[in-house]
């Protein structure tokens, strides 16, 4: 019986099942897992199990997450989500969209899809999302006579996709966690020059899958539409068309068009390879700044329109101009584009002050200024992700100092059926913990213990393992598992804010499609991974 | 007067001990004085009103609404202090953003880049999780699995928040600051800096940083179990009604 105890084995079991139950208690995530694995290795340690010089380790890690460059890219992200949804232009995003499609049949389903797609990105924290979502857009459905199913399902599986598709703060995580398992797993394979994996890679790989994803969605929708059309009815036209054509086409400008273009700018200049994760997420909070700015007091935002301009003509000049300036000669030409480039600089630093100052000057409902409170929710936003991945640290030392890695590599090793088996098991236990782990936790424990040991796999014989492949399909995985009644993360979300004419039932029955819908998308990935690894190495090369 | 610096030096190497036996007897001082309280106030009342609950005896009760309400100021003394120190962390979130946008149009207009500004962009991220780690927690932005949590009585929860400070949160601060102590302590002998000779030389403030991140937590948990234990001892609503009639 000793015998069975003190093996490492039923250690490292013991481990994840006694921090998995203690959390279940509601303790903050962050606390409880640090210190249960933390007292799991003194109590260890007083049986002479555990070597503490294992957690000695730890501020060690800390110090690591907090000079980490890619992920300054997660509070930068979280500025502009928080940015686009205080200063109310997410929501009016949503409405214009709703107005644009509302005619159609079906129309305001297409335009949750859609717009979660694009701004649910930003928060990382599935149930904010869903929250909002849900809050905005369910009581309109609902007033406009749609299926309450069908409107709790859409909104759930939008809510959640966002999760899926960059640029959001989920995938950047989840690249940093890859990478250092990718550069581990090549190490032990003696390749000591290990290919990189970055957050780009990751993006670029997940986008197609995404965006798949949301055709699907939209599809499906439309099917719903055509053959069961009493369950989403149009908004009838004169409704709709309240104000003329002209001032139309301008809120749609202003109102869709400005946060779209933020957006594509955003990932575009990622996948364009053009600059890091962190850079774009810089120039897309300022962006999300400068509109705030704008969007708070249009008559009052000539400057930040001449800004925005200021912007676009520097890049320009860029492009047409060769402007380094530590150089021994330049053409007149030249200087002149440096002037001009210089001059628009003042500009745009310009623009970004009066937004700054607009921002800072509109008040909410309570009288309190909307700039420190964005501030603020960034800071609790992003403090909530790291001291996470500080207490999963912790976590993962004390599974490695009681040889955790060594039993996991070879459980793994030894299960019949090869890489196929080996993955189903994984993505099964990660799809069982999404019932109770949010998207952080599980990838900030999961990945770095299975991580090392699945990418050594190979696919087909020859063939390794692509990291960003694994990545699509565990946020693919997990996302799906977000969705799964009864214990779905955003299904309780949902519930939490839709009215209570609303059954539990009908939410569940709306959302089987979109899950069903997940699971074929799994299976697609299974058989096409080019579906995934494609686009990174059409873009970066192999 | 010789001071002799090695020996205050090495004698340093004792503060993380200070430190963790000043945490655990606040803790201890304040579950002890809560249940001491009872007991005094039962030897000094009449054998009929010890009978009684001590919180329907008018005395009792007034004397326990002293002392809660100190502890009450005591918990928000403390939240303050990390709310202050959060209000001023979140603007790091704006410097940090436009100094980032900053390098990105310097680097990408002008091809001119400053190791220095990148670096401070760090030290910028950093400081705002583990400075603002105390705050989350008094604004409950720390996420929980609330699965039960989310249905629980009040009281459950904070039976759940008082354990889970003393077990889980506090001890786990005590041993990173342990931890982080020798760590601090090098870097500072060293005076380290940067990796790149141009870059910041601040490397030694920066970790110390890992210190003021357990202390912040530490304050903050405290509260929390105050708080918690407030809530546990609160006179129930039996016990208000007869102290009314009274």
């Amino acid at each position: 019986m000793i015998e069975f105890i003190t093996t490492p084995e039923f250690l490292c079991a013991a481990l994840f099942v006694s921090v998995i139950i203690l959390l279940l208690f509601g303790f903050p995530v962050a606390f409880s897992l640090a210190g249960a694995s933390m007292l799991f290795a003194f109590i260890a340690a007083a049986f002479g199990l555990f070597d503490l010089a294992y957690i000695s380790a730890l501020p060690q890690r800390i110090f690591s997450i907090m000079r980490n460059e890619v992920l300054v890219a997660v509070p930068l992200f979280v500025f502009m989500g928080v940015t686009l949804e205080k200063s109310k232009i997410a929501e009016e995003l949503l409405d214009n969209m709703g107005k644009l499609f509302g005619s159609i049949r079906g129309g305001l389903g297409y335009s949750v899809c859609i717009v979660g797609a694009l701004l649910a990105a930003s928060t990382g924290i599935v149930g904010a999302t869903v929250v909002t979502m849900g809050l905005l857009s369910l009581p309109t459905m609902l007033r406009r006579g749609y299926n309450p199913s069908l409107a709790c399902g859409s909104i759930c599986a939008s809510g959640t996709l966002g999760q899926v598709i960059p640029p959001s703060i989920v995938l950047v995580l989840l690249g940093d966690q890859l990478s250092t398992a990718f550069q581990q797993a090549q190490f032990s394979m003696g390749n000591f020059s290990p290919d990189a994996l970055s957050v780009n890679d990751l993006f670029a790989g997940a986008l197609i899958p995404g965006l798949v994803l949301v055709g699907m969605y939209i599809i499906y929708q439309i099917i719903i539409a055509i053959t069961r059309p009493e369950s989403c009815p149009a908004i009838p036209r004169d409704e709709v068309r309240t104000e003329d054509g002209k001032s139309m086409l301008r809120t749609m400008v202003s109102t869709l068009f400005a946060p779209l273009a933020l957006i594509v700018a955003v990932l575009g200049s990622i996948l364009a390879g053009l600059a890091s994760p962190t850079e774009s997420a810089a120039m897309g909070g300022t962006g999300a700044l400068m509109m705030a700015g704008y969007r708070v007091a249009p008559r009052r935002g000539r400057l930040i329109v001449i800004g925005g301009i200021c912007l676009a003509i520097m890049l320009l000049i860029t492009v047409l101009f060769d402007l380094r300036m530590q150089r021994e000669t330049l053409t007149t030409l030249e200087w002149a584009a440096v002037f001009v480039a210089l001059v628009c600089a003042v500009g745009l630093v310009l623009g970004i002050f009066t937004a700054i100052l607009r921002v800072y000057g509109t008040r909410d409902q309570k009288g309190e200024s909307i700039l420190p409170q964005i501030m603020q929710q960034t800071l609790i936003v992003s403090t909530m992700v790291f001291v996470i991945l500080i207490g999963a640290s912790m976590f993962s030392l004390v599974f490695r100092g009681l040889n955790g890695d060594e039993v996991v590599e070879s459980v793994l090793h030894n299960l019949p059926g090869g890489t196929l088996t080996v993955l189903l098991l994984i993505m099964l236990v990660m799809f069982l913990l999404g019932f109770i782990l949010d998207f952080l936790e599980i990838i900030f424990i999961v990945v770095p213990i299975v991580g090392p040991v699945l990418l050594q796999m190979e696919v087909a014989p020859g063939v390794p393992m692509s990291p960003v492949w694994l990545g699509v399909m565990m946020a693919v995985n997990l996302q799906t598992s977000f969705l799964t009644p009864p214990f779905g993360f955003s299904l309780f979300y949902l519930r939490g804010v839709a009215p209570s004419t609303i059954q539990t039932m009908q939410i569940y029955k709306g959302v089987i499609p979109f899950v069903l819908i997940q699971l074929s998308m799994l299976v697609v990935l299974w058989f096409f991974p080019a579906l995934a690894t494609w686009l990174p190495s059409a873009i970066y090369g192999p | 007067m010789n001071i002799d610096f090695i020996e205050l030096w090495h004698s340093l190497e004792r503060l993380p001990l200070l430190f963790s036996i000043t945490v655990y007897l606040l803790v201890l001082a304040t579950v002890a004085a809560f249940f001491a309280i009872p007991v005094v106030l039962m030897f000094r009342s009449e054998p009929h009103q010890i009978i009684r609950s001590f919180h329907a005896d008018r005395d009792a009760a007034k004397s326990m609404e002293g002392y809660r309400s100190v502890l009450r100021s005591v918990a928000s003394c403390l939240t303050l202090f990390n709310t202050v120190i959060g209000r001023f962390a979140a603007w790091l979130v704006l410097f940090m953003t436009l100094m980032q946008f900053v390098v990105v149009i310097m680097r990408y207009v002008f091809a001119y880049g400053s190791i220095q500004m990148q670096e401070s962009i760090w030290y910028m991220h950093g400081l705002l999780f583990m400075l603002g780690a105390g705050y989350t927690l008094a604004k409950e932005g720390h996420v929980r699995l609330d699965v039960f949590y989310r249905e629980a009585k009040e009281r459950t929860k904070a039976w759940i928040n008082l354990v889970g400070s003393s077990v889980f949160l506090l001890p786990f601060c005590i041993v990173n600051f342990d931890f982080a102590w020798s760590l601090v302590r090098n870097s500072w002998a060293v005076r380290e800096g940067s990796t790149e000779t141009v870059g910041l030389q601040y490397i030694y403030l920066f970790k110390t940083v890992i210190l003021v991140f357990s202390v912040l937590l530490v304050i903050e948990g405290i509260s929390l179990a105050i708080r918690s234990i407030l809530q546990l001892t609160a006179p129930s609503d039996e016990s208000l009604r007869q102290q009314a009639q009274e």
